[in-house]
């Protein structure tokens, strides 16, 4: 009995190693940091200061710092749900892209005609967007058994070609030389919070307000349970009475709406035009902030703070020093690989321990 | 058919069998280390790194065939590190295999702003030795047999010996093992084969295929490097996989098909669609992967314990 209550004391432990982990792999991808800067010959402490400086050290950075957290942490809230049920989506880059893309479209052509409905009207249709972008690998998942990552991935690089296709074609702004469409009309530029920098309320309070709601939704209710039962093992789901397809589709269609909001996030609250520099990968960034956060939206909110300024400081320090660009995008491979190294690596050790007090 | 329209046809041909070689070697080995029951995701991760190493090494001494060669042995690096990741530590094979990718993908996009500058977006340079056409006396003077098979990259004579020594593979006594081995690996355990032995060797010969692979997109067909230049290409060779029915001939054909659309890809701009705008062509491959995903996805049955780690329970 009483190794019985020391497996279980064991067991509660594991969710306060899998903190352990992210916070571990987070010291870990910074003293890779730092070496870095050391390897790169900068000064290590104004290296360091410019990183700041460019991600929460001015109020200009701090705004933008927040909006492409915003952006990260919607992505990876809605990867929480689909990778609690344990759908891999990977696909949304592309439903990021396509949340952009009928955001812009809505802008552009009803942008006069519809007033203070255009900015509710143009996220509702690119989460509608986003969402049946996620649906098609949904149901070839459940209904042909078609590995979901391979699917996903391909309709990535069917949405950065489409995307393409637009801003060289029937959306270019033909003043422009570049590729990009012209800008959305000034009705639905997201209302910002100071009227000089970009950060808007709707971030904000997405930001703020949509962690605690994913809490509850996973804690809290049946949909949630069944999302972990579910990622747990197929087949208790089904001994528990879950309609499985129908949970798995949801979850990815969840997934795939809360991208296609981080797109028309991305186009009416940061770049205000479609081109293809929208594209940056946020779609696998965030499964690095999902895996990081430990599939925990509390988790995957600091976890995008931490990711975006990280981005935004590095990519300062980069301009300024001459280094380059690509720090930001070796540190969240290493993070990953970290992070899910030493969570196992704890559970290993766990159970390897309990058993020695079991026996 | 007029003068013009056969060289077309015939050098469609001839790019299909040399697009396919990086495929195939990719698909081949991928085959194999499914059929013992491993879902290896990281086959893009490979591509990318040692498409990465091949080129760099390449660069720096002007040697393809080294580059080659140390572009194939990182390959092996990187999955036996996939190896570690599933079986010691225990991660599931999926998320390691895209965790890998992930990894590679920011790896290589570091290392290669390091090396050729620190600007934002690099212009690489162009490799000045790569390992080219090699023509077979006599055979490549044949009217367009010669040109279609007897002028071909050097990977591309490989083909057919690798699916050869593959298909032997496959229908001796070894692949008989391997088939246990992906069917019921516990069966396969208390026959007195070595689960983990036969999956460890195999996970090296797909590293250095795949390494292969991902060294030929560098040394042989672009000739240089780009961020992403496997652009989802291993996930294609997985996909050639299951519409091959872990079968050496069906995914050769399979590999041909898409080599081909990856032809029509690069030839049809050349022959002046102007009203098509080039978007379409290039998202062709991944367009026709979904579809043939959907028509053939669901005719073999795969592996049975594909994607699970086998534990032996004390």
């Amino acid at each position: 009995m009483k190794v019985f209550f020391k497996i279980i004391k064991w067991r509660e432990k594991l969710g306060v190693l899998n903190v352990l982990a992210s916070i571990l792999a987070v010291g870990i991808g910074m003293a890779i940091l730092v070496l870095s800067l050391y390897m790169c010959q900068i000064n290590i402490s104004l290296g360091l200061q410019t990183i700041y400086a460019g991600s929460l050290g001015r109020y200009n950075s701090i705004s933008e710092t927040l909006l492409r957290a915003t952006i990260l942490a919607l992505i990876s809230y809605g990867l929480i749900i689909s990778f609690t049920a344990g759908v891999w989506n990977i696909g949304a880059e592309g439903q990021y892209i396509m949340g952009a893309i009928a955001s812009t479209i809505v802008c552009l052509t009803l942008g006069n005609i519809l007033g203070y409905f255009l900015i509710p009207l143009a996220m509702i249709i690119s989460v509608i967007i986003g969402a049946a972008w996620a649906l098609i690998p949904g149901l070839l998942l459940v209904k042909l058994n078609i590995n979901e990552v391979l699917t996903t991935l391909m309709m990535n690089y069917i949405a950065q070609y489409i995307l393409s296709w637009l801003v060289t074609g029937p959306l270019q702004d033909k003043t422009s030389m570049f590729p990009e469409s012209p800008y959305i009309p000034k009705q639905a530029f997201l209302p910002r919070i100071i009227p000089i920098y970009r950060l808007n309320y709707v971030s904000l309070i997405l930001l703020i307000l949509l962690a605690p709601l994913i809490h509850i939704v996973l804690g809290k209710t049946w949909f949630g349970l069944s999302l972990k039962i579910l990622g747990s093992s197929k087949r208790t789901a089904r001994y528990a009475g879950i309609n499985v397809n129908r949970t798995i589709i949801i979850s990815i269609v969840i997934s795939g709406a809360l991208a296609g909001l981080a797109g028309a996030l991305e186009i009416m609250g940061v770049q205000y035009k479609l081109r293809p520099g929208i594209v940056q990968g946020y779609g696998y960034t965030g499964i690095v902030i999902t895996l990081v956060g430990n599939l925990h939206p509390y988790g995957a909110l600091l976890a995008s703070v931490l990711m975006a300024s990280l981005i935004n400081g590095i990519s300062e320090t980069c301009q300024l020093f001459q280094i380059p660009i690509g720090l930001a995008q070796i540190l969240q491979g290493i993070f990953l690989i970290t992070v899910i190294s030493l969570r196992f690596l704890f559970r290993f050790l766990i159970e390897k321990y309990s058993k020695v007090y079991g026996e | 058919m007029s003068k013009m329209e056969i060289p077309f046809l015939v050098y469609l041909f001839k790019d299909a069998i040399w697009l396919m070689t990086p495929l195939f070697f990719a698909a081949i080995s991928e085959m194999l280390v499914e059929k013992s029951g491993v879902l290896n995701l990281s086959l893009e991760g490979i591509m990318l790194i040692s498409a990465f190493t091949a080129f760099a090494i390449t660069l720096q001494f002007q040697n393809p065939y080294l580059g080659f060669l140390i572009g194939s042995l990182s390959g092996i690096l990187i999955n036996i590190f996939f190896y570690v990741l599933f079986q010691l530590i225990g991660i599931s094979q999926t998320l390691a295999g895209l965790s890998l990718t992930i990894f590679a993908s920011g790896l290589t996009f570091f290392l290669f702003r390091m090396m050729i500058g620190y600007a934002i977006s690099p212009t690489p340079p162009l490799l000045k030795n790569t390992i080219g056409e090699l023509a077979i006396p006599y055979l490549s003077d044949l009217p367009f047999i010669g040109i279609i098979f007897f002028r071909q990259n050097l990977f591309a004579y490989l083909l057919i010996p690798l699916l050869f020594f593959f298909y032997i593979i496959d229908n001796s006594q070894i692949g008989l093992k391997i088939k246990t081995i992906g069917e019921e690996p516990a069966m396969a355990d208390s026959l007195g084969i070595d689960v983990y032995k036969y999956r460890l060797i195999l996970i090296i010969i797909q590293g250095f295929l795949c390494g292969a692979a991902g060294s030929i997109l560098t040394t042989s067909i672009y000739n240089t490097f780009l961020d992403n230049i496997t652009a989802g290409l291993g996930f294609i060779a997985i996909t050639m996989v299951i519409l091959g029915g872990w079968n050496p001939i069906k995914t050769f054909i399979s590999c041909f098909l898409f080599g081909f659309i990856y032809a029509l890809q690069f030839r049809i701009q050349m022959l002046g669609f102007t009203w098509l705008p080039y978007q379409f062509t290039l998202s062709l491959p991944y367009v026709a992967t979904i579809i043939f995903l959907v028509l053939f996805g669901r005719r073999y049955k795969p592996p049975s314990s594909l994607g699970k780690t086998y534990k032996r329970i004390k």
